[in-house]
């Protein structure tokens, strides 16, 4: 498995990018977008699927309107724009009454673009949707806790507003799921004995309106 | 690496682990998380950075700037109101700026419209179809300085908030004036536009903001 490179949109890097944005700055906006919009994207893929991508334009378009009335730094930015996109992703669920279509092929999982995919590439995208649906495989609370703190970024404080639970409600729910991950890392087979372990592809569970 | 390990973790490693992709967090990037270690390889791996996504970069940026061009003089004199000033102030501004002071001092009463406080021009409550003959005349009146506020303030809401804010006693004036609560957009549109002659007339759409697809909002 590979380390990931250093990513843009530190917090610092952030924090800057927001405040030039609120004032019209195109550039700042995009910074804000690349470094959010990757997470956001898994996160919602967790919550509402296939719809991934629908769901993450309506969130972007509501922190566009909203953006000149927001006050943050960039990990403030980072949970208000998972709040945005879980309330979009319930309205989202809740308008078209449906559930994800299951299973989810790693060959439908939305947000990745039609770019020509070097094998090198390819075994990569394989690898993250695997290990967002293994993640994605726990109970629901256990699984938006890890995401919002692995995927976004976001400390357990950032996440339990996210969430609307306290920041220690979301330190045992991240520390349950992490532990039951590691539990079914050392249950799964490994047939081929070289280290890889094959990974069912769960369905993605949408958001259970009210929680 | 033969089989996995027996994986034990407790709540500091827990944190510890986590604490890698935090990105406010000291132990951001991704760096120091052991490595061979299948569950901080699976956290590393659903953190990874994706490919650039240029097409919904583009829609993202073209959605930032429809949002500033359609009320780009608006959205820089609300700023500054708002962090100056809160709506009746706003409103004591403008009949400052028309010398109505003096009268609001002696009798308690602000300049309206239906009372204007100095020999001013036009009053503009007959004329609610045609916003732009006030702003033919120059010196603005105190009538039109204190409309120019409340077309500020009523800028500062949003979607169904804006016929609701026009109900207050705060923007009867408002209302009056621009002869009914359906003028009152353009209205507003013309008096803003007027108001600052360098800059190129609003459009004649109402000033809205993000133009928003999806037209049914939930409250939340």
């Amino acid at each position: 498995m590979t380390e990931s490179p250093a990513r843009p949109g530190g917090s610092d890097d952030l924090a800057q990018a927001v405040d030039a944005a609120r004032q019209g700055d195109e550039h700042a906006f995009r910074t804000l977008y690349r470094a959010v919009q990757p997470g956001l994207l898994r996160y919602l893929w967790f919550l509402v699927g296939d719809d991934a991508e629908d769901v993450a334009s309506e969130t972007w378009l509501q922190i566009v309107r909203d953006l000149p009335s927001f006050q943050g730094d960039g990990d403030g930015f980072r949970g208000w724009a998972a709040t945005i996109g879980r309330h979009r992703a319930m309205d989202h669920v809740r308008r078209y009454r449906r559930r994800p279509a299951q299973p989810v092929p790693v060959e439908a999982l939305t947000g990745l673009p039609a770019v020509e995919d070097t094998a090198a590439r390819a075994v990569e995208v394989v690898a993250t949707e695997s290990a967002i649906a293994l993640i994605a495989s726990l109970p629901q609370d256990q699984a938006e806790a890890v995401l919002l703190r692995v995927v976004l970024g976001l400390s357990a404080e950032a996440a339990g507003q996210v969430l609307g639970k306290r920041a220690g409600a979301v330190r045992t729910a991240t520390y349950r799921g992490l532990r039951r991950l590691a539990e079914r890392m050392t249950v799964a087979p490994d047939p081929a004995g070289d280290g890889e372990i094959p990974v069912e592809m769960p369905r993605p569970r949408s958001p259970v309106p009210g929680q | 690496m033969s089989t996995p390990r027996r994986h034990r973790i407790d709540r500091e490693a827990a944190e510890r682990l986590l604490g890698a992709y935090e990105r406010g967090s000291p132990r951001y990037p991704v760096r120091g998380v052991p490595a061979r270690d299948p569950l901080a390889d699976l956290l590393t791996e659903a953190a990874a950075v994706s490919p650039a996504d240029p097409a919904g970069e583009e829609a993202a940026v073209a959605a930032f700037r429809a949002a500033r061009v359609s009320v780009p003089h608006a959205a820089r004199r609300r700023s500054m109101l708002a962090r100056m000033l809160t709506l009746p102030a706003a409103l004591a501004l403008g009949a400052v700026a028309a010398g109505g002071l003096a009268l609001a001092a002696s009798t308690g009463v602000l300049p309206t419209p239906l009372h204007p406080g100095t020999a001013a021009a036009p009053t503009v409550n007959h004329r609610p179809t045609t916003p732009a003959r006030a702003s033919t005349h120059p010196g603005a009146s105190a009538a039109a300085s204190g409309l120019l506020g409340l077309c500020q303030a009523y800028d500062h809401h949003v979607g169904p908030e804006r016929g609701r804010a026009l109900d207050t006693p705060a923007f009867g004036d408002l209302v009056v004036a621009a002869g009914g609560k359906a003028n009152v957009d353009d209205f507003c549109a013309g008096l803003l536009a007027s108001e600052d002659a360098t800059e190129p007339p609003m459009k004649s759409a109402p000033p809205s903001r993000t133009p928003n697809p999806h037209a049914s909002r939930t409250p939340h």
